[in-house]
């Protein structure tokens, strides 16, 4: 299905915008279907890791990957996971004359002379506690590589949520304790009450609320961005050792069997009292935080800053810049958006219902909607998010674009977009921008850290969408 | 009525529950480790199947001691033991695992020990604080000197190293084990007391965190309580430095090594012999003991007011009778026994005082079981003495009972049940014990259903199977019946 | 009638009370039940070096053979060794980023230890990496697994104490809410009653451990013993802990150099 309408072209903007939608239920039905990851769009279109192969994304985008990898990869016919040493040897010399290692170190990088193997323990086979036969020493794809032999597999940067290994079966990105989220709706789903109160906003959770023509308010969530972000701590347990004295004293020949002791009995003491636990920090738990401040919330209203018009690289998207899907990004957002996750399961009988029609049992149903829609158009919003960046250590930036259009048929108002920052994502004070005129609002979370909150001011009509972009600093 | 007991119910059925959540009705937990190595109550030896704790993988490969060349590996790796079950590659003429000794205080005080042979002293002087590796599982002669404030004071203390176990291991990678005298001590020994310090590695429970350099944590004990017996209930021994005023280099008197010539068929290597005995002694022939001092004076573990003395001279030693052992805290008893430097031979100063327990059998610690002896060629590091290179703790027969052997214990101390004081007849006829202890092992699980639901599942409509057409004119055909109206018609 | 349907609104009020007290009990065993599980153990901080991480390896997955990158943090000015067959290579201004196995037993040693008191002194810690991380390909340098040797670890074990030191990941669900300096490593100060492996289970994923005590080598030299073999490690330049797109270009596609 998606080849057809990707060669079609397209001959009305509600075309387009039908296709773009049933392409992408097509890979959320694939995720689902399949159970894995978000890296499913992705490896249809991206390139396999064999290097010789000229990348399909390439030839589906205007920017091709990099010659340099190309023409690098051609010595290396055939197998493409070992290099010839001879191969290997030319730029080992040639990275040691430009840009020496910056260690400097004159022994070798793999210390293998004289390395006696451990014996092992019972019932532990011998290889397990030694070097295995199959160590990787270096090679390209068993283990550790490096950073940049992988630039020409993903010319856009690593996809979010790819990792080296996981075990077959489990949905990408694993394993979840090394990633930080934002993004989607996490159960219990938001629901807003009349009066706009959110209710079930979690942490990560990114969503937006609008009003219909016919007065209901509608959630839409936007997709979950996975950043590999894993933070370290530790445990530190001291102790040390005791000693006992004894001092036997030296008997009197004519009282054998009576000890004398010439010293009183002293009890044991011990010399230091210091038992308690030390943190070097205040631990103050969220939900202990939560009950100190009570139920009244403080709200900073903000105005946004100006909006910069120009796109950073990564927002180049026909999605992000002027609404419009183009299906030849699909594995480009793919990597930068996650898009498996994007795209819920609930959008898809929506889309189906419309383009397809049901065997049986549908009479009725449709016969009803039909009435309804053509009477009050159909109000739908769509809200995608991406990140510059797919990784980050704790103090780096991570910069996020929320990408919001009117894609029903029906003016909406009172769009919302909420944000609820995870703990580790600490917002960057006036950084949000946002296209449209909007009220920006933060809030304290639950977790320490903040909800962002855009009123938009003006109703939109179909077609019409926004932008906004924030920064986090991950903690 | 009918209140109070539906109430009552309902509160006994909440504290039932929230007690059954808490605690689950049916524990299961192991006993503690020191019932596993043992098959039953009162019974000592590992149980059959207990599997050896782990171990090191590399410091404790050399097997548990330090194999002599031609010496009898008798005991070697099939014993159960930390170091060897883990190693199996005993060293032979290497050094095994070391224990690091830090010599922490007095400053500038020296301290000398064998080297190649015995009773020499010869090593290059340590000036403290300092530090020396030490071979695991031996008891060294040092020789103090220098000491401060105290010129012309020469001692010889006795340093024990105990052998490495799973518990000790990541303990001893890392540290130094600190041995300080104070001017106390020094007081003490030349009063003629005899002090005994034992370093141990305490358990959790009884771990504090102790702060500052001099590190030791030195607890006096009172006077009735033995050191070593104590140490071992709050933890691991890692070290036990023993100090008096004997002077191990006055001319005539033996140095002290000199009973444990007298094991039969002792497989000691000749270099031993010659090296232990002054000068001008006659060598002796196997089985005889030489007429040297025997340098007792640590009392037994369970027998603390029954001691040897000492001090004593030469000749008021007894001839020596077979050796003596006891499998009564065979650990203990080891190295306490070493420490005197009469293991295999102890006259009078066993455990269980000087009885000659011989016809018992049993657990009869043979005296050509130690196989190990560190002083193997190019070897250049500390020498110990007396029963050297200890074998690690639960060896069946050696550091622990024989397998199945009671150690139900009578009240002088016996192992038995047939010997009583003062041979009148038996009292106790008969002997029952019986274990009520609830245990569940089961026997593992042979076959393991497992049932995987996926929610939500996997659900599709139905394909259509039939089809209900229904044709519906909006504009329903003419009907050719008779109207009602015209079907009767009344004639007036 | 209506008495009897009174004292019947009164046993059921009662009994509503009961049916409280049920569920309140209920949740407290719950919570305590979940503060510490009810479990035992297998492993303990105080098995000996490299007990733990042979066990990892018989676990399965890709663990054997994969050098984790680890940066060794120390004290400014202090500098680094690790240890090669017989000795220790130059020592190296910290942090130093390698590559080390699972498993395995690392003895580095530290010298020039800031302070007055500590001139002349050297530690030799030893690492055991217990298990790996994940990363996108391409990232693995960047994101090291971080040992930290602080200052006060150092001192503390120059002193005669053991300390042992288990680095975890973090549950991003039960995070502190501060923001992280590269700098310090948080820990918590466990009593010594407490196994600090456990309590890094608890709180996360524990991804090495660091024993630190005040042994020196023999005054021969180091023995292959007290190396633990010294197995093999995988230096990694400082330029692969960037990230990608700041890396020189004319670097595209190589590998890290490695001595055949």
């Amino acid at each position: 299905m998606t080849h057809v309408r990707q060669n079609q072209t397209p001959r009305h903007p509600r075309h387009l915008e039908r296709a773009a939608l049933v392409a992408l239920v097509a890979i959320s039905l694939c995720a689902c279907q399949a159970g894995v990851s978000s890296s499913v769009g992705a490896s249809k279109q991206a390139p396999q890791p064999a290097v010789n192969t000229p990348p399909m994304i390439g030839a589906a985008h205007p920017s091709p990957a990099p010659p340099r990898a190309v023409a690098h990869a051609q010595p290396q016919v055939g197998c493409p996971c070992c290099s010839g040493e001879a191969d290997y040897a030319k730029f080992s010399v040639a990275y040691d004359q430009k840009n020496p290692p910056p260690t400097a170190t004159q022994a070798p990088t793999v210390q293998q002379v004289g390395y006696t193997e451990p014996c092992g323990y019972p019932g532990i086979p011998g290889h397990a506690g030694g070097l295995p036969l199959n160590a990787w020493i270096g090679g390209p794809h068993d283990g550790y590589t490096h950073p940049t032999a992988h630039i020409s597999q993903y010319p856009y940067g690593v996809p979010a949520g790819v990792s080296a290994w996981a075990p077959a079966g489990v949905q990408r990105p694993w394993p979840h304790d090394e990633f930080i989220f934002d993004g989607g709706d996490k159960q219990p789903h938001v629901e807003v009450a009349p009066d706009w109160t959110v209710h079930g906003l979690q942490l990560e959770d990114t969503v937006a609320h609008f009003d219909t023509l016919d007065g209901r308010t509608l959630v839409e969530p936007a997709n979950r961005v996975p950043l590999y972000a894993p933070r370290f701590a530790a445990v530190r347990k001291v102790y040390g050792i005791e000693a006992h004295h004894h001092r036997t004293p030296a008997l009197v020949h004519d009282q054998p069997s009576q000890v004398v002791i010439e010293q009183d009995a002293q009890l044991a003491v011990d010399a230091d009292q210091y038992l308690h636990m030390r943190t070097n920090l205040g631990i103050k738990s969220p939900i202990t935080n939560l009950e100190e401040r009570g139920p009244v919330t403080l709200m900073v209203q903000l105005t946004p800053e100006t909006f910069l018009e120009n796109f950073a690289p990564y927002e180049d998207l026909q999605i992000i810049r002027a609404g419009i899907y183009d299906n030849s990004e699909k594995a480009r957002l793919s990597q930068m958006a996650a898009a498996a996750t994007v795209w819920t399961i609930k959008q898809a009988p929506q889309v189906i219902l419309d383009e397809t029609q049901p065997l049986t049992a549908v009479v009725e149903t449709k016969a009803q909607e039909t009435v309804k829609y053509e009477l009050a158009g159909k109000p739908r919003l769509r809200i995608v998010k991406v990140a510059n960046r797919t990784e980050a250590r704790p103090g780096d930036i991570v910069e996020f674009t929320l990408r919001f259009d009117n894609i029903g048929t029906q003016t909406i108002g009172n769009v919302t977009i909420i944000d609820s920052l995870t703990t580790r994502l600490e917002y960057a004070p006036d950084t949000a921008q946002c296209s449209r005129r909007a009220n920006f609002i933060t809030e304290e979370n639950i977790g320490d850290s903040l909800v962002l909150r855009w009123e938009i001011i003006e109703p939109m009509k179909p077609g019409e969408g926004g932008v906004i972009r924030f920064r986090c600093r991950v903690r | 009525m009918n209140v109070r007991s539906s109430l009552s119910l309902v509160l006994l059925a909440a504290v039932t529950a929230a007690g059954g959540c808490g605690t689950p009705l049916k524990h299961h937990n192991l006993p503690p480790a020191q019932q596993l190595m043992e098959p039953g109550p009162g019974v000592g030896g590992p149980g059959p199947g207990v599997l050896p704790p782990a171990g090191p993988p590399l410091m404790g490969a050399a097997g548990f001691g330090i194999a002599s060349p031609g010496g009898p590996s008798g005991l070697g790796c099939g014993a159960v033991g930390p170091g060897c079950g883990i190693g199996g590659m005993p060293g032979f003429g290497l050094p095994g695992p070391t224990s690091q000794i830090w010599f922490a205080s007095p400053d500038g005080a020296q301290v000398r020990w064998d080297v190649g042979m015995m009773g020499g002293f010869v090593s290059t002087p340590l000036v403290m604080p300092g530090r020396q590796n030490f071979p695991m599982g031996g008891i060294y002669r040092l020789k103090l000197t220098n000491i401060e404030g105290r010129p012309g004071v020469e001692l010889y203390p006795t340093l024990e190293i105990s052998p490495a176990t799973p518990r000790t291991i990541a303990y001893l990678e890392h540290n130094a084990i600190p041995v300080q005298f104070t001017d106390e001590d020094f007081a003490q020994v030349l009063a003629g007391n005899m002090v005994t310090k034992v370093i141990y590695l305490p358990d959790p429970e009884f771990q504090e965190l102790v702060a500052g350099v001099e590190t030791l944590v030195s607890t006096r004990l009172d006077p009735g309580l033995d050191p070593i017996v104590e140490a071992d209930r709050r933890g691991a021994i890692l070290a036990i430095v023993r100090v008096g005023n004997k002077d191990l280099e006055t001319p005539g008197i033996g140095t002290g090594y000199g009973p444990m010539l007298g094991v039969p068929g002792a497989p000691y290597p000749t270099d031993y012999l010659n090296g232990g005995l002054p000068p001008g002694y006659p060598p002796l022939p196997n089985g005889a003991l030489p007429n040297g001092p025997l340098p007792n004076g640590a009392p037994g573990p369970l027998n603390p007011t029954v001691p040897a003395n000492p001090l004593a001279p030469p000749t008021d030693n007894p001839p020596a009778p077979p050796p003596v052992d006891s499998p009564i805290s065979p650990a203990v008893h080891s190295a306490e026994a070493g420490a005197a430097g009469t293991v295999p031979v102890q006259p009078v100063s066993g455990p269980y005082g000087a009885m000659p327990v011989a016809p018992i059998g049993g657990p009869m610690m043979q005296p050509g079981v130690y196989p190990t002896f560190p002083h193997a060629g190019g070897y250049a590091g500390p020498v110990p003495y007396g029963p050297v290179a200890m074998p690690p703790p639960y060896v069946v027969g050696v550091t622990a009972p024989s397998y199945g052997y009671p150690i139900t214990g009578t009240p002088i101390g016996l192992p038995g049940p047939p010997h009583i004081p003062l041979g009148g007849p038996a009292g106790l006829q008969r002997h029952v014990m019986n274990n009520w202890t609830h245990h569940h092992l089961p026997d593992p699980t042979h076959r393991l259903a497992i049932n995987v639901k996926q929610k939500p599942g996997f659900s599709y409509p139905r394909p259509a199977s039939r089809a209900f057409i229904q044709e519906q004119m909006i504009h329903p055909a003419p009907s050719y019946r008779q109207p009602p109206g015209n079907q009767f018609k009344v004639i007036h | 009638m209506s008495v009897r349907l009174a004292q019947c609104a009164g046993v059921w009020a009662v009994r509503g009370m009961a049916a409280w007290t049920v569920l309140v009990l209920l949740a407290a065993s719950t919570a305590l039940a979940q503060y510490r599980p009810n479990v035992h153990y297998l492993q303990s901080a105080d098995l000996p070096p490299g007990a733990i991480g042979s066990h990892q390896l018989l676990r399965g997955g890709p663990l054997p053979g994969y050098f984790q990158p680890v940066e060794i943090q120390a004290p400014p000015g202090a500098r680094i060794s690790l240890a090669t067959a017989g000795g220790f290579t130059e020592p190296q201004p910290a942090p130093v980023v390698v590559g080390l196995l699972i498993g395995h037993v690392y003895r580095i040693k530290v010298t020039d230890i800031p302070g007055e008191q500590n001139i002349g002194q050297e530690a030799f810690p030893t690492i055991e990496v217990i298990n790996r991380l994940y990363p996108p390909p391409g990232y693995e340098a960047r994101f090291p697994v971080p040992v930290q040797l602080a200052q006060d670890d150092l001192e503390t074990a120059l002193s005669g104490q053991f300390v042992t030191r288990v680095v975890y990941l973090e549950d991003p669900f039960n995070v502190l809410p501060v923001a992280e300096t590269p700098q310090t490593q948080r820990y918590y100060e466990v009593h010594p009653q407490d196994d600090p492996l456990e309590v890094a289970d608890r709180l996360g994923r524990p991804m090495a451990i660091a024993r630190l005590g005040s042994r020196q080598p023999d005054a021969t030299g180091p023995s292959s013993a007290f190396l633990y073999g010294a197995p093999p490690w995988l230096s990694i330049p400082k330029a692969y802990c960037t990230p990608v797109d700041k890396l020189d270009p004319i670097r595209e596609g190589r590998d890290i150099p490695r001595t055949p």
